[in-house]
């Protein structure tokens, strides 16, 4: 006789495991615990709270039925992360392809007016508390266009190298390698402006 | 300073530069005030943004969310059923059985035309199977004749999309 899982203390080894065998309320469970993590890397990516409802619940769909694809190479909560990054990836491109060119891309071409900007101190974390300090970078990182931020999250928060992040967006290691330092520069820019802003209110 | 060696600055930073490259940066962020206060300002961006991504919280309840995800996979499996593997005998008798099949549509089309093809086949002796290739090599050495037989091979597997 099968053993019985008990769901919520099982690991998540366990209830993959179960999960590849059809095991549907095991991988409930996984959904429950990851729900989130997942969630919040669409709305990071897309901006867009209903967008990044339909896009999590995608990756789960898009989960469970490859389910047996996942070989435990890197963590669950990672592989399904990766599949919600190529789903949005998806999405950005054919919003990309329907709008006219924006002007984020025109700079971005040009070089943008990140490259003659002085060098900054970007540190607005004095007299902050660390969750405020995250609202503002999450503001800041709106204000980028997708592909800067997209390369921004993939890299700072996906950790993942160049090569990797060129593959995924389908661009070459140089313009990787551009936009990247492209969307630091305006972070610095966009986090040093908001210091300012914060000085200024308190005078 | 030019953008190619800005962009070198911060491939040093993250790790991305071979190894004569990186002391060649290094070399130049100690000597250069320039290159270092790029670099420091790309450092500290980096560490701002890195340790700091906003958690978020879904709003929509729990179960609610679940079901939603429930009745797709449930629609998209009633939309396509997942193909059963057929057995191995099957996959490997399959081009033999169509092989066969087709040589009667043959025989029946041209009739006395042509000789019966089983005479020729009788007359065959497999010289080679290669498992790898998918090929299995006939010779007959009355008719002069070589036949490779190439059968498609199965791939059941989806697309090529890695996710780990």
């Amino acid at each position: 006789m099968p053993s019985k899982i008990d769901y919520p203390t099982a690991g998540d080894e366990v209830l993959v495991k179960a999960a590849q065998k059809g095991d549907m309320p095991a991988f409930e469970e996984l959904v429950s615990r990851h729900r989130d993590k997942i969630y919040a890397r669409a709305f990071s990516m897309v901006r867009n709270e209903e967008d990044a409802v339909d896009l999590s619940q995608e990756a789960w769909v898009k989960g469970w039925q490859r389910l047996n694809q996942f070989q435990g190479e890197s963590s669950f909560a990672t592989w399904m992360t990766r599949i919600v990054i190529n789903l949005c990836l998806d999405q950005l491109r054919k919003q990309k392809r329907v709008k006219s060119e924006s002007i984020d891309q025109m700079e971005e071409d040009s070089g943008g007016v990140e490259r003659q900007m002085p060098v900054l101190n970007p540190n607005p974390t004095e007299n902050l508390e660390r969750g405020e300090l995250r609202v503002r970078i999450d503001k800041a990182l709106a204000q980028l266009s997708y592909e800067h931020r997209t390369v921004l999250i993939l890299h700072e928060f996906e950790e993942l190298e160049y090569k990797l992040i060129a593959k995924k967006m389908g661009c070459s290691i140089g313009t990787v390698m551009s936009r990247l330092f492209y969307a630091r520069r305006k972070m610095a820019s966009l986090l040093a402006g908001l210091k300012r802003e914060e000085l200024q209110t308190e005078k | 300073m030019n953008n190619a060696t800005q962009l070198k600055v911060m491939s040093y930073l993250d790790n991305e530069l071979s190894a004569p490259d990186a002391r060649q940066v290094a070399a130049l962020i100690t000597n250069d005030p320039e290159a270092r206060a790029v670099y420091n300002e790309l450092k500290e961006t980096r560490e701002l943004v890195r340790g700091n991504e906003l958690s978020l919280t879904l709003k929509e309840p729990k179960d609610f969310y679940w079901s939603q995800i429930q009745r797709k996979i449930e629609s998209a499996e009633k939309a396509a059923p997942r193909r059963a593997s057929a057995p191995l005998w099957v996959r490997l008798l399959a081009p033999i059985a169509g092989a066969i099949a087709l040589a009667a549509v043959l025989l029946s089309i041209q009739g006395p035309q042509i000789q019966p093809l089983t005479t020729h086949v009788s007359a065959m002796h497999e010289i080679e199977n290669n498992p790898e290739m998918a090929t299995i090599t006939f010779r007959s050495e009355s008719e002069g004749v070589t036949v490779v037989w190439v059968s498609s091979r199965e791939t059941a597997q989806e697309p090529a999309e890695q996710f780990e």
